[in-house]
């Protein structure tokens, strides 16, 4: 089985169109999130982090999502020697919930095809090999490069670009809204007077690769990960965190890395009471209460398809910076079970990090990356 | 990988495994879903509250467990779900949003909850207690192997030792669905 390296992260959002200039605004806690007014189902004023000038490299009649979708993996690919042209040994997942979903908005199904979307990125970029859209509700990013990793290590593919992107849609908005998901005041996660989601807008890119010289920067061992479902409920997390404590486990074991190796958790943390709490409860069950985390939809918000791949950036960031960043907009420590949430950015050496995701479906993902560049 | 058993559910019938074991002529997916339900003697209230292709899914993984005594040998997390399809919830996600859309916008959280196309792997997880690996990929209609392939990485990675794999597509009424119980070789 090959060994699997990750590099060549870039993150496409409100603040900032590469992984160093986001890294950097949050490190400033810098978040991109805000009051729009007249955006909710009957005009009310919602929190979101929403770009307000999307990358335009491509023609104007190309669909938002595309244009950040183009502009990140652009970014990705300039951080690597990868040929494309002739090459199908490189593979392209697109990690999304909703796609394209404002084509459905103005009544082309056609044009809300997931698949699609991705065959539209793989010709503007010139990639001649296979493709595939993950779409596991807002594990999606995370499974996405779970998959790449598993495809690398059996020999499928030599490289995988794994990409995630969703926007910020009045579907989306008012599906939340809806479910009286959604905060009113920017999200923050694990805090104890949190009050729910902020709806986020993201691209996020990696290079997953057999070959670490394809990379112009450093990169990073992908230890793999796993997925699970909690077989309990399609919308609401486990009491018990079952699904996730399973994800973590397996992912620990398969890894060979125990919970004394793990500098740093980038949880999912979406800001409501019951997935927040349900998230301290697989923590513990874990043997990880007193490990650093943080979520980073105060920052971003939940970024649904694209919110795996953009955490995994950050973390990645985190490795070649040595400094973990804070849980964004947390005033006092409240989940059901205690766990260590970062109330300030702390610079100390950083190896090893665990990223988890939740999602509707009942569905879990963790996964691990580590830094063993001397 | 070695396939174990084949559900497929298309045109008013029931296959396994080639052979056809159920007919009915209906007016509608709906009514023929409903119908299937009681040709498998189900009883599960919540069956009426899922969205089209949940109980397209649900009804497959339903009869491909009645047939294939095998499937629970395996425990609790050891059967991963692998789905694939070209519509992901486009169906739902167009009657959700003609609410929304409508003079007086209405949003429905129950229409909502079902416009991610994995929620069926969820409904199949609660009815059958499988907390194993799920994955579901949305693909043209020309690649429905990528499903197979990614079913065959989890049993190759050793992350399950079965896998029920397959194609489940439901759009503005016409359905197609297809699910294999699979497992590695016998060494």
């Amino acid at each position: 089985m090959a060994k699997v390296w990750i590099g060549a992260e870039n993150i496409v959002s409100p603040l900032g169109l590469t992984a160093a200039d986001n890294y950097a605004a949050c490190l400033q806690n810098h978040s991109g999130i805000a009051a729009h007014e007249g955006i909710g189902l009957n005009g009310e004023t919602l929190y979101v982090s929403r770009m307000k000038d999307v990358p335009s490299e491509l023609p104007n009649t190309t669909s938002r999502i595309l244009q950040m979708l183009y502009a990140s993996v652009k970014d990705a690919l300039r951080q690597t020697s990868l040929q494309l042209k002739n090459n199908k040994r490189v593979a392209l997942i697109l990690s999304t919930t909703k796609g394209d979903i404002e084509a459905l908005e103005q009544g082309s199904l056609e044009g809300a095809a997931l698949s699609k979307l991705v065959e539209d990125l793989s010709k503007l970029i010139g990639h001649e090999g296979e493709v595939n859209v993950l779409s596991n509700a807002c594990i999606s990013g995370a499974a996405a490069i779970i998959l790449a990793h598993d495809m690398v290590q059996t020999k499928r593919a030599d490289h995988v670009i794994v990409t995630g992107a969703d926007v910020v849609s009045r579907f989306t908005l008012t599906g939340f809204q809806s479910l009286h998901a959604i905060s009113h005041e920017a999200a923050r996660p694990f805090c104890k007077t949190r009050k729910g989601v902020s709806l986020g807008e993201a691209a996020g890119t990696v290079v997953v690769s057999n070959d670490n010289s394809i990379f112009n920067g450093e990169a990073f061992d992908l230890l793999g990960g796993s997925t699970s479902n909690d077989a309990n409920h399609i919308s609401g997390p486990s009491r018990t965190g079952e699904g996730l404590y399973r994800a973590i486990t397996k992912t620990l074991n398969r890894a060979g890395v125990s919970t004394a190796d793990i500098d740093f958790i980038s949880a999912h943390g979406t800001g409501t009471l019951y997935n927040d709490d349900m998230e301290s409860v697989a923590f513990n069950r874990a043997g990880l209460k007193d490990t650093p985390l943080n979520s980073f939809k105060g920052y971003f918000g939940h970024t649904l398809g694209a919110a795996g791949v953009l955490e995994v950036a950050l973390c990645m960031q985190t490795l070649r910076n040595n400094t973990m960043l804070k849980n964004m907009g947390m005033v006092e420590a409240g989940t059901v079970e205690q766990v260590n949430v970062l109330t300030e950015h702390i610079s100390a050496p950083v190896k090893t990090i665990l990223k988890t995701a939740s999602g509707f479906g009942g569905c879990n993902a963790a996964l691990l990356i580590q830094n063993n560049n001397a | 990988m070695q396939t174990i058993a084949t559900i497929r559910i298309a045109n008013s019938a029931l296959y396994l495994n080639g052979q056809q074991m159920f007919a009915h002529e209906a007016e509608n997916a709906e009514v023929f879903f409903k119908a299937l339900y009681q040709y498998l003697k189900l009883e599960y209230p919540k069956f009426f509250k899922m969205d089209s292709l949940s109980k397209l899914g649900f009804l497959a993984v339903d009869a491909l467990v009645q047939h294939t005594a095998e499937i629970k040998s395996y425990a609790d997390d050891e059967i991963a779900v692998v789905f694939g399809n070209y519509a992901s919830s486009l169906d739902t996600d167009q009657k959700y949003w003609n609410g929304v859309a409508a003079a007086e916008p209405v949003a429905s959280p129950a229409l909502f909850v079902y416009t991610l196309p994995n929620i069926v792997q969820g409904e199949i997880a609660i009815r059958h207690k499988w907390y194993g690996e799920n994955m579901f990929l949305v693909l043209d209609r020309n690649n429905k192997t990528a499903v197979n392939n990614s079913a065959a990485l989890l049993l190759e990675t050793g992350k399950a030792k079965a896998c029920v794999a397959g194609w489940v597509d439901y759009l503005n009424g016409a359905y197609e669905a297809e699910v294999a119980l699979v497992r590695k070789p016998e060494e």
